[in-house]
C-alpha cells in the first residue's frame, strides 16, 4: 500500500509517488487558495481558484438558514398556490438558498484537484471526530466548521480546536445546547414568577458527547453528576440560529455567531466536573474544555483514533506510544501530533482499509477521471458530460454523506464496519461507471506505476479482458482498498 | 400526510434479512423480526401508564391528551392505532418498565450492547440474533448496506440494499467478483464471492423507505426458502428537544413504527401466525421533561411485540410506579423486567431452542429469568 493512500488520496503523479515525508508534513501548514472546477461541459477541465462568491462566511450561512425557512413557510401559507406551484417555488428557493451544496462539491474538488490532500485527510478526520449531523439547519453551517474552524484550528492545540468546535453554531444546534436553560437562571426564575407554562431546564446532550465522544471518552469514569455540571457550564451558549433574532436576554443580536452567550439562560455559581472546580460565567467553558482536553484519557483516546484512521487497522503498541509521546511532549499541539502520525504511516506495514469516501476520492485523484460536476453544473437539468455525477448523490450511495442525519459518534473507523457485500457492490458499480464512461483518464498501467503496486496486484490486473475490467480490478484490489 | 411523506423521504434506514436454511437441515418454522429503535425510545410516551397517579404531575408536557386505552391502566399513544388494534385482537403485547441491563446512558455503548447481547460494551464481534440463528442451524444472509452487529456471528453473511448509481441496475460480470474473491481474504473474500453469485441472478428490486422495506422483508420471510430473521433499523428516537405530546418528532417516529408493524403483518401474510416482531432500544428516557420540551437519556422503557406466536393482548409488567421515590436514580423509570428475557423468550419460541441454552450461549447469563410463559401461553 502506498503511503499516500494512508495519509492522502493516493499519488496523482510520478512526483507524488516519490513521497517525501517533509513534503507531506509541509502540506499540513499549507493554506493556499482553495481550488475547483467550473464545469465539465467544455472539454478538458481547468482547475481554477474556488470563487470568492461561493466562499461563505458564518454570517451568510446563518442568514441563508433563516431565509430558506422563512421563504418556504411563506410559500406554504400562500393559499393562492396549488401543490405543483408550491413545489416549483420551493425548488427555486432551495436552489437560491441551499449554499451547502457548494460545500459538497468543494469537498470533492479540493480532495481531487488540490495540492494539500494530506491536510484534507486530517481535516476530514476531525470533521468526523466532531460529527455534525443534519438537524435544524446545521447543514448550512457544517461547511464553515470544515473550512474555517478545523482548517485553521489544525495549526494549534487540540484544546483550542475542541473549544472552538464546542461553541460553534453547528455543534450547539446539532446537540441541542441552544435549547438548554439552567433551572435557576434568570430566564427560568422569571418564567416561574409569571407562572408561564414554558419548559425550562437543562439539556445535557452536548455535555455528554463532549466528554464521551469529543474528549476523555468514558475511560475518565465520570458520573451523571459530572455530566450535569458540565451541562450547567454549557447553558447559555448559543441561540436558535435559524430563527429571526428578537433579542434574547443580554445578548443584543450582534452577529459574532461563534461567541454567542446568553447569561439569561445560565445560573451563576461554581461547578465541579471530575473533581475540578470552575467559576461561573462565559469563561468557564474555555477552562472546562481545556481541562478535559488535557487529561490523559483524552490523549490515549484520540491518539488511538488517529492511528486507526491513518496508520493501520491494527495499530501496534509502538504506533500508539509514539503518537502519544508527541501529544504529551507538546500538550496536544496538533502539528506535532499529526507529524507523528504521518511518521508512523510512513513505516506502517499492516493494512489500512480506506473509508468509502476516501476510496472514491483516491480513485478519482489517481486516475484523473473527471466525475464530479463543477459549480456551474450544479443546477443544470441534465448531465453535461459522460461523467458529471452529483456529489450529493455519490456521497449517499457510497454510504458516507457528511450532510445527512446521523449519530454523533460519526462514521466508524473500524474496517469490519465497511466490509459487506453491499458496500463492495457500490465500489464495483462505481468503478464500472468511471472505468467504462470516462475514457479521458490515466491508463491503468500508469496508475499502477504511481501506486507502486505489488506483483500480485499486477498479476490480477493482467487477467482483465479489457481496459474497463482492468480499472475495476485495480480499484477493487486489496492493495487499492487497503485490505 | 405531507409531513409524514416528507419525513419518510429524509430518513435513513436499513434492513437486514438472515437465517436461510442449510440444505438438508430441518428447521423450526418460526420467524423473528427485530425493529431497532435507535436513540432511546420513550416508553412512557409510547405506552403511557394513565392509571399511575403520578403520570401527569411528573411529565405534564409530554402526556398525550387522546391516548387509546388498552387495559384500564396502560394506554397507547394515539400515533399507533394499528398496533392498538393488533393488541385488541390479541395479536400484540407490551412489556413495560423493562430494558437491557445497561446503566451508563451512552447511545453508542447501549446500541452495541443491545445488538451484541453481551453486557460488556464493544467486547463481542457477534450479535445475539446471529448467535441464535447459528445455534438453531440457520446461518445468515443480511440485506443491508452494512452488516449489522446484531446478525454477525453467522457463517454466511450477505448484505443487500438497492443501489441508485447511474448504470447501477446493469448486470455486472460475475467473473470480476469471482476474481476479486480469490485475491481478497476473510470476510472481504466472502463478500466478493456472495457478490458473484448475486450477479448471476436476476436483479432484485426492493424499495428503500422503512415501511416498504418491512413489507418486502415480510414477503421474503414468508417464502418457503426465505430467511428466518429480519432486522430493520429506525433512527431519530433521541428526542432531547421538542418531543411533543400529540404531535412532534416522537409522534412521527411512533407513527412510523406503527406502520412498520403493520407492513410486516401484511408482508408475512399467513406466516404471521408463526412470527414475532419485537422492538429493541438502547434505553428509555427521563421521566421528567428537560428544558427543551424533550427528554434526556434514561433507563426503563417499553418493548412492543406483535405476531401470531404471541398469546397477545397483554401488558406484561411489574409496574414500579412513577413517584419520585420509585424512580431509578430518582430520574428514570425503574426496570423490573430484564429485556434480555423478552428476547430470549422470542428465540426460544420461534427457533425452538431451550431457554437455558439461549440464556447461556446467546446472552451469556446463567440465571436469566424465563418469561416465555407470560408472553407466549
Amino acid at each position: 500500500m502506498h503511503v499516500t493512500q494512508r495519509i492522502a488520496f493516493g499519488p496523482r503523479s510520478a512526483a507524488d509517488a516519490d513521497a517525501d515525508l517533509e513534503l507531506c508534513v509541509a502540506q499540513l501548514a499549507d493554506t493556499g487558495p482553495r481550488v475547483g472546477i467550473r464545469s465539465l461541459a467544455d472539454g478538458p477541465i481547468k482547475v481554477a481558484p474556488w470563487p470568492a462568491a461561493l466562499t461563505f462566511s458564518l454570517e451568510t450561512r446563518v442568514e441563508k438558514a433563516r431565509r430558506i425557512r422563512q421563504r418556504r413557510e411563506s410559500v406554504d401559507r400562500d393559499a393562492s398556490l396549488n401543490t405543483a406551484q408550491k413545489r416549483d417555488k420551493k425548488r427555486k428557493i432551495d436552489q437560491e438558498e441551499s449554499i451547502w451544496r457548494y460545500d459538497q462539491i468543494g469537498l470533492a474538488h479540493q480532495a481531487i484537484y488540490g495540492d494539500d490532500p494530506v491536510r484534507q485527510r486530517f481535516m476530514q478526520f476531525w470533521w468526523n471526530h466532531f460529527t455534525i449531523g443534519q438537524s435544524n439547519g446545521t447543514r448550512f453551517y457544517t461547511g464553515h466548521l470544515y473550512w474555517d474552524v478545523i482548517g485553521s484550528g489544525m495549526t494549534g492545540s487540540f484544546a483550542d480546536l475542541a473549544y472552538r468546535v464546542t461553541k460553534h453554531p453547528a455543534m450547539l444546534t446539532y446537540l441541542d445546547n441552544i435549547y438548554s436553560v439552567e433551572e435557576n437562571s434568570p430566564k427560568a426564575q422569571k418564567a416561574r414568577r409569571n407562572d408561564r407554562k414554558i419548559q425550562i431546564g437543562l439539556n445535557d446532550n452536548l455535555a455528554r458527547e463532549l466528554m464521551e465522544l469529543h474528549t476523555t471518552s468514558p475511560a475518565a469514569g465520570y458520573s451523571e453528576a459530572d455530566i450535569r455540571e458540565a451541562a450547567k457550564i454549557l447553558s447559555g451558549w448559543g441561540v436558535i440560529f435559524n430563527k429571526p433574532v428578537k433579542g434574547d436576554g443580554n445578548w443584543n443580536g450582534t452577529p459574532d455567531y461563534e461567541n454567542i452567550y446568553v447569561p439569561n439562560n445560565a445560573e451563576p455559581g461554581d461547578r465541579t466536573v471530575l473533581g475540578e472546580r470552575f467559576s461561573s460565567g462565559k469563561g468557564a467553558l474555555r477552562k472546562l474544555v481545556t481541562f478535559l482536553s488535557e487529561r490523559p484519557e483524552t490523549r490515549t483516546f484520540i491518539c488511538r483514533k488517529l492511528c486507526l484512521h491513518f496508520v493501520s487497522d491494527t495499530p501496534s503498541a509502538d504506533d500508539l506510544r509514539y503518537v502519544e509521546q508527541a501529544w504529551q511532549a507538546t500538550n496536544g499541539d496538533l502539528p506535532a501530533v499529526h507529524r507523528a502520525v504521518i511518521e508512523r504511516a510512513f513505516v506502517a506495514q499492516t493494512p489500512k482499509m480506506q473509508w468509502p469516501l476516501t476510496w472514491l476520492f483516491t480513485v478519482l485523484r489517481t486516475s484523473g477521471a473527471d466525475l464530479i460536476g463543477g459549480w456551474d453544473d450544479l443546477y443544470k437539468e441534465r448531465q453535461v458530460s459522460a461523467g458529471d455525477a452529483r456529489a450529493r448523490q455519490l456521497y449517499r450511495e457510497i454510504g458516507q454523506d457528511f450532510w445527512s442525519r446521523r449519530q454523533p459518534n460519526g462514521f466508524s473507523l473500524h474496517a469490519a464496519d465497511w466490509i459487506s457485500t453491499e458496500h463492495f457492490d457500490r465500489r464495483l458499480r462505481l468503478a464500472f461507471m468511471i472505468g467504462s464512461k470516462i475514457k479521458n483518464r490515466r491508463s491503468v498501467g500508469e496508475m499502477m506505476d504511481h501506486l507502486a503496486v505489488d506483483a500480485a496486484t499486477r498479476h490480477l490486473v493482467e487477467t482483465a479482458r479489457d481496459d474497463t475490467d482492468a480499472f475495476i480490478l485495480l480499484t477493487c484490489s486489496p492493495a487499492f482498498m487497503g485490505l | 400526510m405531507i409531513t409524514r411523506r416528507r419525513f419518510l423521504s429524509g430518513i435513513t434506514t436499513s434492513l437486514a434479512l438472515a437465517g436461510y436454511p442449510l440444505v438438508g437441515q430441518a428447521r423450526p418454522g418460526g420467524k423473528i423480526a427485530v425493529i431497532l429503535l435507535e436513540g432511546g425510545m420513550d416508553g412512557i410516551a409510547a405506552v403511557p401508564p394513565v392509571g399511575d397517579p403520578d403520570l401527569v404531575s411528573q411529565r405534564e408536557t409530554l402526556v398525550s391528551r387522546t391516548p387509546i386505552m388498552l387495559d384500564g391502566f396502560f394506554a397507547m399513544h394515539p400515533s399507533m392505532p394499528l398496533f392498538a388494534d393488533l393488541f385488541k385482537n390479541k395479536q400484540a403485547s407490551i412489556v413495560h418498565a423493562t430494558s437491557i441491563p445497561y446503566l451508563n446512558r451512552s447511545h453508542f455503548e447501549g446500541q452495541n450492547v443491545m445488538e451484541s447481547g453481551n453486557m460488556v460494551p464493544f467486547s463481542d464481534a457477534s450479535g445475539w440474533l446471529g448467535r441464535a440463528l447459528e445455534t438453531a442451524l440457520m446461518p445468515g444472509e443480511a440485506l443491508a448496506l452494512d452488516m449489522p452487529l446484531i446478525l454477525r456471528g453467522t457463517r454466511r453473511a450477505e448484505s443487500y440494499y438497492p443501489a441508485r448509481i447511474r448504470g447501477g441496475n446493469k448486470v455486472l460480470d460475475p467473473a470480476l467478483a469471482t476474481l476479486l474473491a480469490r485475491v481478497h481474504d476473510g470476510v472481504a473474500a466472502k463478500s466478493f464471492a456472495d457478490l458473484a453469485s448475486r450477479y448471476q441472478q436476476a436483479v432484485r428490486k426492493a424499495p428503500r423507505d422503512p415501511v416498504s422495506l418491512a413489507a418486502y422483508a415480510g414477503g421474503e420471510m414468508a417464502r418457503p426458502d426465505g430467511p428466518s430473521a429480519a432486522v430493520i433499523r429506525v433512527g431519530q428516537f433521541d428526542t432531547h428537544a421538542q418531543q411533543g405530546k400529540d404531535d412532534g418528532a416522537h409522534f412521527e417516529q411512533l407513527g412510523l413504527v406503527d406502520s412498520i408493524f403493520d407492513a410486516f403483518r401484511q408482508g408475512l401474510g399467513e406466516m404471521w401466525a408463526n412470527s414475532v416482531v419485537v422492538t429493541l432500544t438502547e434505553f428509555g428516557r427521563t421521566v421528567k421533561a428537560n428544558g427543551s420540551d424533550g427528554t434526556d437519556h434514561g433507563y426503563g422503557t417499553a418493548g412492543l411485540l406483535a405476531g401470531g406466536l404471541l398469546a397477545g393482548g397483554k401488558v406484561v409488567s411489574d409496574w414500579p410506579g412513577l413517584a419520585s421515590r420509585d424512580l431509578f436514580e430518582r430520574r428514570d423509570l425503574a426496570v423490573t423486567i430484564d429485556y434480555r428475557s423478552v428476547l430470549a423468550a422470542c428465540v426460544e419460541r420461534a427457533f425452538g431452542l431451550d431457554h437455558d441454552q439461549v440464556a447461556q450461549q446467546i446472552f451469556y447469563q446463567k440465571n436469566l429469568p424465563r418469561l416465555t410463559d407470560r408472553l407466549f401461553s
